[in-house]
């Protein structure tokens, strides 16, 4: 019998291929066993291929550009920042098993990074389990507080408190609110019911389809019946662009019509903006901000990245969001638990606001929102809503 | 004594991988691991029992939610594993059991497979409440040491006993169900049942990679259960190599491997490749990598072979009835009458030729009998027995046997191991005459490369193997020459003379049913129009009619 | 009148892009997994060749197409003596042109400006004009093909094919030269269901891919190498999603409509209800 043989040559030759390979992966981190100084590392998750892959290359370019801010700058404790991006297309069983090598492997001390809430709440687990602070940039407030977890981007609370009531007085009170059926739509919609009946509205509609829908008509045919005033999206992904378009082919999507959400965002202006031009949008951050500092990020991810196109607001976020999770760490040293505990209680300040804070019962960041208006070439900030507190306490804090 | 120490390494190595890989690489072999289980699992369907399935995942997710609900709700972790098991078999069962009902079963079981995974996703992501919607469940792992042993245990349980299953008797039915479930059938195997227990066992497998998988992934979420999972485990199994145990695992650890290490940096690129590698090896190595290992280690010979197992006779009881009795047999195919109330006895010993015209339903008749297609209306006894509403199988296990016009054996196996499978289920131990010993011992090419006169001999082999009692032949000399024709009806005389076994011969050759028939029955137009000597029924007026063309 | 409009135009959709996988299927006996991913290409094409019109775009990428479309029927070739190895390399191909989409443009989605605005009234029914005018022009391609595939030489040695896969050398026909033509007929259905659509749709990788499975259970539940009733298949799962969203939410809807499918599919396959339908087939025939 030949085949016990080959069996243990084959065994034998997987694991030679794995062990070196793992020896290549902690090479990629940069850090070689002769590294004694211990600078900070900080482990980034992000999806750069698939789906959301064009959101998750924004977050990279805004945090790379955070981190090489720092750096020029001195870096930390003289030292310079070190990174490790990995890229986990999108799917949580790879960012589960990639925030655990980053944790495990190359020994980060902070992770970044995550687009989608099932990847966000995967790193979350892992960032819990090993007490490593975990930093996101997206919109949209996980279902959990973690301890360990904080976000950069503002609450749905955040984002609807403000424009809402713009909105109902601008184009009238019954509201229609469309999503993908999933969890943050659901959530952002019971938001937008509450803030409506609190603002004196009425919500008409309520729609969801699920993700991967190519046909909307016979969506659109109910939202139409409910003659709405106001149409709140949270449809996602390629299907936020089906979805517009086609409710604009229906004659649902007319100027006459507040139109607000995720198919505002900066990440579809290439595919809509012709529908979108004209109107407002709530934002943390948009790359129409003239503060000096915004006007210098933008200058630098345009001339490094060749990028003409607005700049998806997850990368300024990204951007000043790094720089906070820095400034903590020049103050706590490279101890997880301890940086952890400077991000609770630093205030900083940046053009998201003066004395940026996390809100200790949620680990939301206080800061402000602005009222960006978009045109064909990007989004000019018109207004400033000043700061948006969202103090509501989740569960786990 | 080497095989044990060659055995041992790669258990050593297994077991010692904790002490000499990092963390992370532990965990990426863990999670091949699972996924090598899932793909072994997946080869217990599609690679041995012929049952292609594209939403395998549906089972795996099974697993991997009750781990991860056990642990959200608080429920035992025995109920919760013993219900996704269940659940998972029933599934599993349902859509064996309506896939096969079908004679051409890979459409609905492509769309049966695909639609259940796809429910099952839908419902993950519809019910929030029980199952976390898109966000999915976490799932918390007690170490990476403790998750990589705990995985290697089981998945080498596992594995040990889906070997043991498919050496076994069982596993010698699968082989020929999943290759020849015509063939299979006429050797006495419960085709239907030996596949659906094949495909539930899969499936079963499939669930336990899915409990497996669940810590180690740390989140289950709706893609568990999706489309891109269970393709992934089809060309993990594709490249592996179907009917293999290492190349499934082996496929699984390194493409695994190679996502999360090349993958992490260059996803695009890295599925690009992996879609190039897929085409050329479908092309290129059809049987995976370990099909072409065996292929080049065994090279001529048949790569697959029938476990050995005991000869276990089947109890027949004896009786003095004719071997078939036919009566008022009628069958319509739509508007048309193929068969018009045909009454036919054979009785032990004799050897009956049906003869007719194009088109008298001699072929239907043939297949009514076996039990191939059920008659609408009359009786068909059996040694005695009303048979008319047994299976084909069960017919073969009373004792009749079958060839078909186009000879039909098992074209993967070697012709030794053919009457090896005949031999199984025989009611006894048949010495086959000397002319066929050759073939009985051939274990170094393949049936299928055999010449038709040979696999005939070979088909007749199988028939006599299996100890009939009633022998149906569809033109046995069909395609051959002159003087193999001659052999055959000599060959059939002999069999009849020494076993006492009847036979019913559809024959358009005269001098072939002058040679092998003790009586002739003609058939025309769904009837038997005459019954008697060859030179009774040639006189027939009514047969010269019929044959002259006069209706 | 509106839910007619909406099962018009799903119909043309999944009417073109079933008609040419049952074509693909009736001659090389494989299931296409990579057909819906030809008109990806076919919604990219629309979507990148802005500097042309509309028309243009969708001659021009049917054009280009047709040498990728040979070259994939000679992989297929090679894989014919075990059909499902072509099946598998069918779901390669479409991998490798999904993964090719992906480095190419990028995963962001696009959108593609309709050459037809504004909107028509048709029986008191309010519906965007280019939605008619492209469900109408794809339901007349698929009359068109069924036409072909009726009254022609070429369409009756392609049923008989389909039938009967030695038929081809008794008829006088080349069988390579057939599976060519029926491959690459098929897969320029499915690219001009892209480009036709790609004005309802968000171009991106994925566009095909999402497209596969309604497209997929439509072949099933079809006859081998009848076009027609691949058509009517077609326009059955159309009807079936359509009405269904119509009545109920979406969520509740897509999910019965796999319940519904695979019941269906279940249902064909027991052996009573097969007979029940034979025999109402045949009740009606006598009665007709």
């Amino acid at each position: 019998m030949v085949s016990p043989l080959r069996r243990s040559v084959c065994v034998i030759s997987v694991l030679t291929l794995l062990s070196s390979t793992g020896c290549a992966g902690s090479a990629l981190s940069g850090s070689s066993g002769a590294d004694t100084g211990a600078p900070l590392k900080i482990g980034v998750v992000v999806p750069l291929t698939g789906p959301i892959g064009q959101a998750g290359t924004a977050l990279r370019r805004g945090f790379e550009l955070g981190v090489a801010k720092v750096n020029d700058a001195g870096g930390i404790g003289g030292k310079k920042v070190e990174y490790v991006v990995v890229d986990d297309a999108g799917d949580p069983a790879n960012s589960t098993q990639l925030a655990r090598r980053l944790v495990q492997q190359d020994k980060v001390s902070v992770l970044f990074g995550t687009i989608t809430g099932d990847t966000a709440e995967a790193v979350g687990k892992v960032s819990d389990d090993n007490k490593i602070p975990f930093l996101t940039a997206i919109l949209g407030d996980p279902e959990q507080c973690r301890p360990y977890q904080w976000g950069f981007g503002e609450s749905t609370r955040q984002l609807l408190t403000p424009m809402l009531p713009q909105l109902l007085q601008k184009y009238g009170n019954r509201v229609a609110v469309v999503g993908s059926d999933y969890n943050y739509p659901r959530l952002y919609a019971g938001l937008a019911k509450e803030l409506t009946q609190a603002g004196g509205g009425t919500v008409v509609a309520e729609e969801y389809s699920p993700i991967g829908q190519t046909d909307w008509q016979p969506v659109i045919a109910r939202l139409k019946a409910a003659d709405p005033d106001v149409l709140l999206s949270m449809v996602v992904g390629a299907d936020a662009i089906a979805f517009s378009q086609q409710a604009q082919q229906f004659g649902l999507l007319t100027p006459e019509l507040g139109f607000e959400g995720a198919p505002l965002d900066a990440d579809y202006h290439p595919a809509l903006s012709a529908l979108t031009t004209g109107r407002h949008h709530a934002v943390r951050w948009a790359d129409g901000m003239t503060d000096p500092a915004s006007r210098q990020f933008v200058s630098d991810y345009r001339s490094t990245h060749q990028w003409n196109a607005p700049i998806p607001e997850v990368a300024g976020n990204a951007y000043f969001g790094i720089q906070f999770v820095l400034a903590a760490a020049a103050k706590a040293g490279n101890d997880p638990a301890a940086i952890n505990r400077e991000i609770g209680s630093l205030k900083f300040d940046s053009p998201l606001g003066t004395g940026t804070h996390f809100a200790s019962n949620n680990h939301i960041l206080q800061a402000e929102m602005f009222d960006a208006t978009i045109s064909p070439d990007g989004y000019t900030v018109t207004a400033k809503f000043g700061p948006v507190a969202d103090t509501v306490a989740r569960k786990g804090c | 004594m080497r095989g044990a120490v060659f055995f041992a390494v790669p258990a050593v190595l297994l077991a010692a991988a904790p002490f000499g890989l990092s963390a992370f690489t532990l965990a990426v072999l863990t999670l091949g691991l699972t996924y090598g289980l899932f793909a072994y699992g997946l080869d217990l369907a599609w690679g041995r029992a012929g049952m292609l399935s594209i939403g395998h995942a549906a089972f795996f997710g099974l697993g991997a939610y009750a781990v991860a609900l056990a642990e959200k709700h608080q429920w035992p972790l025995a109920v919760a594993l013993l219900s996704a098991l269940v659940a998972g078999a029933m599934i599993a069962l349902v859509i064996a059991r309506i896939g096969l009902a079908s004679a051409v079963p890979d459409a609905p079981l492509i769309l049966l497979t695909l639609g259940v995974g796809l429910l099952l996703q839908k419902a993950a992501t519809s019910f929030t409440p029980v199952t976390g919607g898109p966000n999915g469940l976490t799932v918390s792992d007690p170490g990476v040491v403790t998750t990589y042993y705990r995985t290697l245990v089981v998945a080498a349980v596992v594995v040990g006993l889906g070997s043991w299953l498919v050496r076994s008797r069982f596993g010698a039915q699968l082989i020929a169900a999943a290759r020849n479930p015509e063939r299979a059938e006429q050797t006495g195997i419960d085709t239907v049942r030996v596949r659906t227990i094949a495909f539930v066992v899969s499936a079963t497998v499939s669930t336990i990679a899915g409990t497996l998988y669940a810590p180690v992934a740390g989140l289950v979420s709706p893609p568990v259960f999706g489309l891109a999972l269970s393709t992934s485990v089809l060309v993990w199994l594709a490249v592996g190599g179907r009917e293999s145990v290492l190349g499934p695992f082996l496929a699984a650890v390194v493409l695994t491997a190679g996502q999360q290490l090349i993958g992490s940096s260059w996803q695009s690129w890295y599925l690009l490749g992996l879609a190039a590698v897929f085409i050329l090896v479908v092309q290129v190595l059809p049987g995976g990598v370990a099909g072409a290992v065996r292929g080049w280690l065994r090279r001529g010979r048949a790569a697959v072979t029938l476990p050995r197992v005991r000869h276990r006779p089947r109890v027949v009881s004896a009786t003095d009835e004719p071997a078939l009795v036919l009566q008022g047999i009628s069958k319509s195919f739509g508007p048309v009458r193929v068969l018009d109330g045909v009454d036919l006895t054979v009785t032990p010993g004799r050897c009956v030729c049906l003869i007719g015209p194009n088109g008298a339903g001699k072929s239907t008749l043939l297949a009514v009998v076996a039990g191939q297609l059920a008659a609408d209306a009359g009786t068909l006894r059996l040694f005695g027995r009303d048979a008319a509403a047994l299976p084909v199988h069960a017919r073969v296990r009373l004792g009749l046997g079958r060839m078909f016009q186009i000879p039909s054996v098992i074209a993967e196996l070697s012709p030794a191991d053919n009457i090896r499978l005949a031999r199984l289920g025989a009611p006894a131990e048949i010495e086959l005459p000397e002319a066929y010993q050759d073939l009985a011992a051939d274990d170094n090419t393949v049936a299928g490369s055999l010449a038709l006169a040979d696999r005939r001999r070979l088909e007749l082999a199988m028939v006599l193997s299996g100890a009939p009692r009633l022998v149906l032949l569809d033109e046995p000399a069909a395609g051959l020459g002159p003087d193999d024709a001659r052999r055959l009806v000599s060959a059939l005389r002999d069999v009849i003379a020494n076993t006492g076994c009847a036979m019913l011969v559809v024959e358009h050759d005269m001098d072939i049913v002058r040679g092998l028939a003790d009586d002739v029955a003609a058939l025309h137009h769904g009837r038997v129009i005459a019954h008697g000597s060859m030179d009774e029924v040639v006189a027939d007026a009514a047969v010269r009619q019929a044959y002259l063309g006069a209706s | 009148m509106d839910v007619l409009l909406a099962i018009l135009s799903q119909f043309g959709l999944f009417g073109l892009l079933t008609v040419g996988i049952a074509i693909v299927f009736a001659a090389l006996r494989v299931v296409n997994l990579a057909h819906c991913d030809f008109a990806m290409l076919g919604a990219y094409a629309a979507a990148t060749l802005t500097g042309m019109p509309f028309g243009w775009r969708v001659v021009a990428v049917l054009a280009t197409t047709i040498p990728l479309l040979v070259l994939v029927e000679r992989l297929l070739r090679r894989s014919f003596a075990d059909g499902l190895g072509a099946l598998l390399v069918t779901w390669g191909v479409g991998m490798a042109l999904r993964q090719i989409a992906e480095v190419t443009f990028g995963a962001t989605p696009r959108a593609v400006a309709a050459p037809i605005s504004g909107s028509v009234a048709v029986f008191g029914a309010q519906g965007p004009a280019y939605r008619l005018v492209c469900s109408l022009v794809a339901v007349t391609v698929v009359g068109l093909v069924l036409v072909v595939a009726y009254r022609t030489r070429w369409g009756l040695t392609l049923r008989a094919v389909a039938d009967n896969p030695a038929m081809a050398g008794l008829l006088g026909t080349d069988p390579n030269r057939l599976r060519t033509t029926a491959f690459v007929a098929g897969g320029l259905l499915a690219v001009l269901a892209g480009a036709l659509y790609s004005p309802t749709l968000a171009v991106s990788p994925s566009t095909g891919f999402s497209l596969l499975v309604p497209t997929f259970f439509a072949l099933l539940f079809s006859r081998p190498g009848s076009l027609a009733t691949a058509a009517l298949a077609a326009l059955g799962v159309s009807a079936l999603a359509v009405l269904l969203r119509t009545w109920l939410s979406d969520v509740v809807a897509d999910a019965l409509f796999y319940v519904v499918v695979i019941g269906i599919a279940a249902a064909r396959s027991r052996p009573t209800i097969r007979r029940l339908v034979t025999w109402s087939r045949r009740f009606a025939v006598r009665s007709a």
